[in-house]
């Protein structure tokens, strides 16, 4: 199982590798959502070179819906990646497939939507199309991801097991128009890290917020961490994404750390356990209440 | 090309209503495998006598089986696509690649896409199309366009949302409500989280005012954009909403049946008729969506407020005895004798009359329909028939 980091400078990549990374995950400047970071055609060029050098790889992260006029665009940068050693490409949206296949990619791309991949046939239909692999989707259970494991059909599975994962996404600047609504000039609004949402019924749980000019995603208020959970999924799992949106720094220096060495865990716990949960993983929530109505 | 006037029903009647008033197409949930678990869904049986009901108009029944699937509810479903085969509906709208993939076991079944797919290329539509599926429905976030330019890219069928609620979130990416209520969107238990009331902060501090932060949308509503959807060459035109009255279905199926026929007959009339048409039963606040452009405040629902249900609609014809002229009638909001009330038909009636010499079930008089659902008769010198609605004039 290979650790996926996101790269936010090129300086930081030996210190990822030693902490444990074997994958960078970089943004693009094109098609990328939630990136507080994002490289150039020719610094994404750099970092492969580089990475490859280290003996460690490089995935493109592709993480927004593709509309019509993105497709352009989209064929462009595929073109690009084409031309390079990329080693794959984690897309939100299966045009990225359909494109692909011009470009001889589609055997590099992981499908990370998100939610969809919940059930043991999902790996099954996408091993048809012969993409690398997927990414479970990010609120089923353990049980369910044990479950879909065990009945692995020969394409690699993921998950994204680390940091703040994302709620909603939506294609409205919900941000803008709410201050636009109240009349309030808001400044650099936009790539802000710092906006929480509170519902009054939880007062204690704020959810972070993000508009960028692909739309306006919100996150689970708590972090998820697979300390435990890995120990049982790791024979099932390629890739074990380590989100970074809103972490600062030292502690997700930290949390790549904790994965790679189990005596770290303790005091990644210790110091920053608080701000996290176990997310979905034994939320058995009521999606079997609509069952039961039924 | 005419498209298809696609609604929602949430049960037979509604179905039946739907047709009536001018739908070409209804889409029904089952009891399985099917979002909106709170809609009051078909059983097998009201399936079959619906798609006879259907047919025997020349229309069609499609039938959602969109949740997202786990393994869990694997077990029935191939069972239950048979079964929808056998009573002959014209089409299963799924998400689900395990669903899509039926398709092979299923050659009477059409396949269309749910827009829990958000698709929003022509790359992406193609994709579907290869995969079997017969039409797909867009995501509600693309723009005319948008929708025009993905028709030129392909042949497969485009499905596109005309009326009704609008999701937030990209369709099919939203776990708001599994977060903050536990029940799960994909499975049909959204709780609709983003239509709550929320504080906003920055850097820590309070800059909402008393939890106006809304991420809620105005309904859709594009009466004046229905000739740019048929021109575009779009194969159906949904109206969202299988929760919704049966009144509700009526006038806004038959406002658009009618936007459509007189684009079509190049006869529109001023779009504030149709508009007024469908206002007598929408009392949410409406926008163009994404069709035209990004959404931006003005099609953000502010300051909700609590909206007050219409009651205009009092009441549905059961029954019609012609020599005795007595009309036999379903209550639905309170109305007296010397009431004025629209008499509002599938064949575009829409005739005032007078309530008089109001009875009950057994015929004694009473002055006062005033019991939900309470089936009284009156006089009625106009012939009416089934399914015909009295609302109340304002």
């Amino acid at each position: 199982m290979r650790i996926v980091v996101t790269l936010h400078s090129m300086e930081e990549m030996d210190k990822m590798s030693s902490l444990g990374a074997d994958v960078f995950l970089v943004n693009s400047d094109c098609l990328t959502a939630k990136a507080m970071k994002c490289f150039s055609d020719q610094e994404i060029v750099t970092i492969i070179g580089k990475a490859h050098q280290m003996g460690k790889l490089v995935y493109v992260n592709l993480n927004t819906i593709i509309h019509e006029p993105d497709l352009l665009v989209l064929d462009a940068f595929l073109s690009f990646l084409a031309s390079t050693d990329i080693d794959c490409i984690v897309c939100f949206d299966l045009s990225v497939v359909a494109l692909a296949d011009h470009h001889g990619l589609v055997s590099k791309i992981i499908y990370q939507p998100g939610t969809m991949n919940t059930n043991s046939y999902d790996p099954w239909f996408f091993r048809k199309l012969q993409i690398k692999g997927i990414t479970l989707s990010k609120d089923i259970t353990l049980s369910e991801q044990i479950a879909i494991g065990e009945n692995y059909q020969g394409i690699e599975i993921s998950i994204v097991g680390h940091g703040y994962t994302f709620l909603f996404y939506s294609k409205r600047p919900l941000l803008k128009s709410y201050f636009d609504y109240c009349g309030k000039k808001m400044l650099f609004f936009r790539s802000d890290d710092t906006f929480r949402l509170v519902e009054n019924k939880r007062p204690d749980a704020m959810y972070p917020i993000f508009e960028d000019r692909f739309g306006t995603h919100i996150f689970r208020s708590y972090k998820l961490q697979s300390f435990n959970e890995i120990k049982v999924l790791k024979p099932y799992l390629s890739d074990f994404f380590i989100e970074r949106i809103f972490i600062d720094d030292a502690e997700y220096y930290a949390s790549i750390e904790a994965y790679g060495d189990e005596t770290k865990i303790r005091a990644f716990i210790s110091r920053y356990g608080n701000s996290y949960d176990s997310g979905f993983y034994y939320h058995r929530d009521q999606k079997c209440e609509g069952r039961d109505h039924i | 090309m005419r498209p298809e006037l696609l609604a929602p029903a949430g049960d037979l009647e509604r179905l039946k209503v739907a047709l009536l008033y001018g739908a070409d197409a209804v889409y029904i949930g089952g009891t399985k495998f099917s979002l909106r678990y709170r809609a009051s869904n078909f059983t097998l049986q009201e399936i079959e006598a619906g798609v006879v009901f259907a047919h025997a108009l020349g229309k069609k029944v499609y039938v959602t089986v969109n949740i997202v699937v786990h393994n869990e509810d694997l077990c029935g479903l191939d069972e239950y696509l048979s079964d929808l085969e056998k009573i002959g509906v014209d089409a299963v709208i799924a998400s689900s690649p395990y669903v899509i993939d039926q398709a092979i076991n299923h050659p009477e079944l059409a396949f269309h896409l749910s827009t829990q797919q958000s698709v929003a290329s022509s790359a992406l539509v193609n994709f579907w199309g290869k995969k079997g599926v017969k039409r797909v429905v867009l995501a509600r976030e693309v723009t005319l366009d948008e929708i025009n330019a993905i028709k030129k890219a392909t042949k497969v069928e485009l499905e596109v949302f005309i009326h009704g609620g609008m999701c937030s979130s990209y369709s099919g990416r939203c776990t708001l409500s599994n977060d903050l209520a536990d029940r799960d969107a994909n499975r049909g238990g959204c709780a609709h989280s983003c239509r709550w009331n929320y504080d906003l902060f920055r850097n820590g501090e309070l800059i909402s005012n008393n939890a106006d932060f809304q991420m809620a949308s105005k309904d859709l509503q594009t009466v004046r954009i229905i000739p740019d959807l048929i021109a575009a060459r779009v194969s159906s035109l949904k109206i969202e909403g299988r929760m919704k009255s049966l009144h509700y279905i009526a006038t806004v199926v038959n406002a658009y049946r009618q936007v459509i026929d007189d684009t079509i007959s190049h006869h529109l009339r001023s779009w504030n008729e149709y508009e007024t048409a469908i206002a007598k039963a929408e009392n949410r606040k409406t926008s163009s969506g994404f069709l035209i452009d990004l959404p931006v405040s003005e099609q953000q629902l502010y300051q909700r407020g609590t909206v007050e249900p219409s009651q205009n609609f009092v009441g549905v014809i059961l029954e019609y005895d012609p020599k005795t002229e007595i009309a036999t009638i379903s209550q639905r909001n309170v109305f007296q004798n010397g009431d004025t009330v629209e008499l509002f038909t599938p064949d575009g009636r829409n005739e005032r009359l007078t309530i008089k010499d109001l009875q009950d079930i057994d015929g004694n008089p009473i002055i006062i329909a005033n019991h939900a659902m309470q089936i009284v008769k009156m006089r009625c010198h106009q012939p009416v028939k089934l399914y015909d609605i009295l609302r109340k004039v304002s």
